[in-house]
């Protein structure tokens, strides 16, 4: 496979070498992609350092632990420690989970700026304060609602059991250019529709002159005082240990790693911003899942991933939709096993497997364990654990609604639901412990949280790291709170925004 | 890719394979999956963090050992009935760690027996032959519009003001 101009990998850097540069991006996934091709359109000298590798759209395919092992962090078992343990998802390649997430491009809901703007001093974002950089972000992924006839029939019925309650539904705006319907979102959409950075902004930053190098593990960012110089790296080698040293030197780092590791990064190279809160304020969207059975064919597969999202509970805190999976990743994530659990998977065509998103009360931390490996954790509450049964709940009832014959709840311990009736005698009311809710999450959010006051946050409202010179953080770490929708245009919003202020800084620096 | 240079212990294949025979459906004998099942979760394995896949390994044997101590026989001896008794123990175990050995395990053995061929051809799951369709026909429907698409990304922001460039490139 021919790679495209300015994209390196392992097997070009064999040696230890030293680059110099305007800005270095650490991350190509919403954030960094997004910074680095603003910058470079701005006239910047860029290197985007990744640490997964590069892997182009021929490459993806319906093939789950392929895909996980090659696109996945941990090959898909990062996991935040509580009560339950919270398996997590991040891409780690080119275009970060840009690759790997649905495509859902929601704009920041106006009640959530608000709240940034008085709670967190985040100036500018609210009464149409992001407007611009939402529309230049949508005009590059090109968010929009799904073509007809790419909606599958497992959509179709949530739709179908949310119009039978009464409920509101909206179309999924999503970054897409005429997606097919091939529902692999989440291994590698394997038609380049779905404009993940690897083929939206990235390209758009190498055509600015930015190089990309993929295999490439920051470790330190090198300072000299309070001014930030460069970062130390090293090549990942193909069984994940270290090889030749890549330093980079550079008066602008923007760190773009996520919301685990863009505060394992600062803490490892020893920044303490004033704030004392690197690392704290660890948000997740817990999902959890819901698995309906129906007499008809679904074939879920055979359409888009996501095309509804149930919005009626949204003042409540969590959304619904339908997401389907390929047998095998939903027969991992459900609380079966044995016969039990082939008695569900056995009907796969028959199953609609919807999902909800909880926009949770309680944070979490980032922790570096010894040997500098981050770890996560976070203690779901009762109160988002009621909302978790609640919302699952309401799930149920809805598919239901739309003729489903039996339904599997996201807990262990509760038996296959065959009627609404069933909801209400074995869920509501019952107490159930949170150990046995089965919970994951693909939004990770809060860790170098952004706003005016450097005694409470870690970066200022453009995500300059506080009591730094010259660093920067562009991704999901910067939200003062969960947004309670999908945060991936969030996150690029914000990226185009704090590169704008990048590029100001650097034409004041040069033109004093 | 990152897999480390790590080999699923032999001495634990036959616990793996006996937890294969609990966590799938018959089909997994019936189809001679436990091979290509133990093959593929030591290679997933092979992708996840150090310490989560020494924690693995070390739950494995310790599944294995410790039915010793309650059933008299490891894991991979046990008769079928027996293995699926102590399986089920720490399924519901009250010690966290062993709970979530039980489930992590089942989880990724899941993965790999409905992620294997035959599995697919039985639940009747063919995405190759879907994709390829629906990629044929975006292309024929939106080709034009998607190279118009495709150009208009690297091309230079017309709306973009001059002071925004810090320096112009050649």
């Amino acid at each position: 496979m021919r790679r495209p101009a300015g994209i390196f990998t392992r097997d070009d850097v064999i040696h230890d070498v030293v680059l110099d540069c305007d800005a270095i991006v650490v991350g190509s996934g919403a954030g960094g992609g997004v910074v680095a091709s603003e910058l470079a359109e701005g006239g910047l000298d860029v290197i985007v350092l990744e640490e997964g590798g590069y892997h182009p759209t021929e490459e993806f395919a319906p093939e789950p632990g392929a895909m996980t092992r090659k696109l996945y962090r941990d090959g898909g078992a990062s996991m935040a420690i509580g009560t339950p343990t919270i398996l997590y998802a991040e891409g780690r390649c080119v275009g970060g989970s840009t690759v790997i997430n649905g495509g859902m491009s929601w704009r920041t809901p106006e009640k959530v700026l608000d709240r940034w703007y008085r709670e967190d001093h985040v100036d500018g974002v609210r009464d149409g304060g992001l407007d611009r950089y939402f529309e230049r972000v949508e005009r590059y992924i090109s968010a929009a609602h799904q073509d007809p006839g790419t909606v599958g029939r497992d959509n179709q019925l949530l739709r179908a059991g949310a119009d039978a309650r009464g409920w509101k539904v909206v179309d999924n705006i999503r970054d897409q250019v005429h997606c097919a319907g091939t529902n692999n979102c989440a291994f590698g959409c394997p038609t380049a529709a779905k404009r993940s950075t690897l083929v939206s902004y990235i390209p758009r930053a190498l055509a600015f002159g930015a190089r990309v190098y993929s295999d490439v593990k920051v470790e330190r960012i090198a300072r000299a005082g309070k001014r930030i110089v460069g970062v130390d790296a090293r090549v990942v080698r193909a069984n994940g240990t270290r090889g030749p040293k890549v330093t980079v030197r550079a008066p602008i780092t923007v760190v773009c790693a996520g919301a685990i590791y863009t505060p394992a990064l600062l803490m490892a190279s020893g920044i303490r911003p004033p704030s004392g809160a690197l690392g704290k304020n660890l948000t997740l969207h817990p999902n959890a899942k819901v698995v309906a059975v129906f007499d008809e064919n679904v074939e879920g597969w055979k359409g888009v991933h996501q095309a509804y999202q149930v919005r009626e509970f949204q003042d409540e805190g969590f959304l619904m939709a339908a997401v389907t999976l390929p047998p095998s990743v939903l027969a991992m994530s459900l609380p079966r096993y044995g016969d039990e659990l082939h008695e569900i998977i056995k009907d796969y065509n028959r199953i609609v497997s919807g999902g909800i998103l909880v926009e949770d009360t309680v944070s979490g931390q980032v922790r570096l364990l010894p040997g500098g490996m981050p770890m996560a954790f976070y203690q779901l509450t009762d109160h988002d654990a009621e909302r978790i049964v609640r919302g699952t709940a309401l799930l149920a009832e809805l598919l239901f609604a739309a003729g489903a014959r039996k339904v599997l709840m996201p807990f262990d311990g509760v038996p296959l639901l065959r009627s609404a009736d069933d909801v209400r005698r074995h869920v509501y009311g019952h107490r159930i412990p949170k150990k046995h809710i089965e919970v994951m999450t693909v939004h990770l959010m809060g860790t170098a949280r952004m706003g005016g006051d450097p005694a409470r946050h870690v970066c200022d409202a453009h995500g300059k790291v506080h009591d730094t010179e010259g660093l920067w953080v562009a991704d999901a770490s910067l939200f003062p709170s969960p947004i309670g929708v999908n945060p991936m245009e969030t996150i690029m919003a914000l990226a185009t925004r704090n590169a704008e202020r990048i590029l100001d800084h650097q034409a004041h620096r040069r033109a004093a | 890719m990152i897999l480390a240079d790590f080999h699923f212990p032999r001495r634990l294949r036959p616990a793996l394979a006996q937890a294969a025979r609990v966590c799938c459906p018959p089909d997994l004998d019936e189809l001679g999956l436990v091979d290509q099942v133990v093959d593929y979760v030591g290679l997933q394995l092979r992708a996840f963090p150090s310490a989560f896949r020494a924690g693995m390994v070390a739950g494995i044997a310790a599944l294995e050992a410790g039915a010793v101590l309650r059933h008299g026989r490891r894991f991979s001896q046990l008769p079928a009935e027996t293995a699926h008794l102590w399986w089920h123990s720490w399924w519901n175990s009250p010690i966290a760690p062993c709970r979530q050995l039980a489930k992590g395990l089942n989880a990724l053995i899941a993965l790999a027996f409905y992620d294997s061929k035959p599995m697919r051809e039985r639940l009747e799951y063919h995405p190759d032959a879907w994709i390829a369709d629906a990629a044929r026909r975006r292309l024929e429907r939106w080709g034009a519009e998607i190279r118009r698409h495709e150009e208009a990304l690297v091309a230079p922001d017309p709306l973009l003001p001059p002071q925004r460039l810090v320096r112009r490139h050649a």
